[in-house]
C-alpha cells in the first residue's frame, strides 16, 4: 500500500513546506486545543484546590504516573501545587508553543524537517539542566525547548494522513467507476 | 519486509507496560515519562526496521506509537491493579501525600482515594487501567513520532 502511493503524493521534504495551520486547518486546531486542553487540566488543579472542588483530586490523581508532582518543584496558584512540576509544565506547553508557532516559520522548518534527527539536540539542554543544579526557571525553560520540536513532527504527521485518506477515497472512487 | 504496526506495538507496548511497573526502573517515568514514550519510540524501530521508504512516514509512525501505547497502558494498569491488591509500589505515593501533609496542604480524604491509597474498588480499578491506557496513547504517540524521525528508512527525503 505504502509503495503504491509513493510517486503519486508529495514528498515528505515538500509536504514539510506547507504545514497545516491551527485555525485553517480542522485537525491542526484539534491538536493545538488538546495540547492546551492538557494545560489547562495540569494548572486548573490548583484553583480547584483552593475552592474545595473534589475534582481537583482527580487532576493531580491523572498526572500521578508521568510526574513526581512535588510541591517544592512545581508553580504554586493560590497556594496550591499545580499537577505537574516546573519540567513537565514547560513541556506541555512548549508543545502547545510549537504546534501554534511552526506553521508561521516556513524557511526554519524547512531544514529541520530534512533531518528530524536534530531535533533531538534540543533535548539535550533538559537532560544536562537535570543533572547538574537547577532553578525552576531552567527546569521550565528547558522543558519548553525540549517540547517545541515535538510539535513539528505532529504537525509533519498531520498532512500525511490527510493526503493519505485522500489518495484512499480517490481510489474508491476510481474502482466504482471501474 | 519489516512488522506491521499491529507486530511491533504488541511487542513494544508490553514490555514497557510491565517495566512500568517494576520497582525502581518505573522511576524513569517522572523523567519525562520516558518508559511511556519509549513504548513508541521502540514501536517505531521495529516498524520501520527493514522497511522502505514510506510517504506518510511520521503518521505511521504516530499510529504504531499509539497502538503500543493501548496495548501498553492495558498491560501497565491490570499489571498496577494486581501490585495494587499484593500491597505493593503504594508507599511512594504515600509518601508524597505524608510530605505534602507536612508542609502545611491540608490534603482531603478524596485525593487518599483517588491515589490508590484507600482500598481498591472496582471503580477505582477500572479507572486506574482507563488512566494508564489514556496516558500511555498519548505519550506513546510521541513516542511513535519520535521513533519516525530516527528510525525511518531516509531513502526519500535524505
Amino acid at each position: 500500500m505504502a509503495g503504491m502511493t509513493l510517486g503519486r503524493l508529495p514528498s515528505p521534504r515538500s509536504a514539510s513546506a506547507a504545514l497545516p495551520q491551527p485555525g485553517r486547518d480542522a485537525a491542526a486546531t484539534a491538536l493545538l486545543l488538546a495540547a492546551l486542553a492538557g494545560v489547562a487540566l495540569a494548572a486548573a488543579a490548583a484553583p480547584m484546590a483552593a475552592a474545595g472542588w473534589p475534582s481537583a483530586g482527580v487532576l493531580w490523581w491523572l498526572f500521578h504516573d508521568v510526574c513526581h508532582q512535588l510541591p517544592e518543584r512545581s508553580f504554586h496558584w493560590l497556594g496550591w501545587p499545580l499537577a505537574v512540576c516546573h519540567r513537565c509544565m514547560g513541556l506541555y506547553l512548549g508543545f502547545a508553543l510549537g504546534v501554534a508557532v511552526w506553521p508561521a516559520l516556513p524557511a526554519t522548518l524547512r531544514g529541520l524537517a530534512a533531518r528530524p534527527h536534530c531535533l533531538a539536540a534540543c533535548a539535550v539542554l533538559l537532560v544536562v539542566d537535570w543533572a547538574l543544579p537547577n532553578t525552576a526557571a531552567s527546569r521550565f525553560g528547558t522543558g519548553l525547548v525540549a517540547a517545541f520540536p515535538v510539535a513539528l513532527l505532529a504537525l509533519m504527521a498531520l498532512p500525511s494522513t490527510t493526503r493519505h485518506r485522500a489518495w484512499c477515497r480517490g481510489q474508491t472512487r476510481r474502482q466504482r467507476r471501474t | 519486509m519489516g512488522n506491521t504496526k499491529l507486530q511491533a506495538a504488541l511487542i513494544a507496548g508490553p514490555v514497557f507496560g510491565v517495566l512500568a511497573n517494576v520497582p525502581y526502573v518505573d522511576i524513569a517515568n517522572v523523567a519525562c515519562c520516558a518508559l511511556y514514550i519509549g513504548g513508541g519510540v521502540l514501536a517505531g524501530y521495529l516498524f520501520f526496521k527493514g522497511r522502505g521508504p514510506l510517504d506518510n512516514a511520521y503518521a505511521e509512525g504516530a499510529v504504531a506509537g499509539l497502538l503500543a501505547g493501548v496495548f501498553g497502558g492495558v498491560v501497565s494498569g491490570v499489571l498496577g491493579v494486581v501490585l495494587q491488591l499484593l500491597g505493593v509500589g503504594a508507599s511512594e505515593t504515600a509518601d508524597a501525600l505524608a510530605r505534602m501533609d507536612d508542609e502545611g496542604y491540608e490534603i482531603p480524604q478524596f485525593v487518599y482515594d483517588v491515589m490508590g491509597l484507600s482500598p481498591l474498588t472496582t471503580s477505582t480499578a477500572i479507572l486506574g487501567v482507563v488512566r494508564a491506557t489514556v496516558l500511555y496513547s498519548v505519550f506513546g504517540t510521541v513516542g511513535g513520532l519520535l521513533g519516525a524521525a530516527f528510525f525511518r528508512n531516509k531513502g526519500e527525503d535524505g
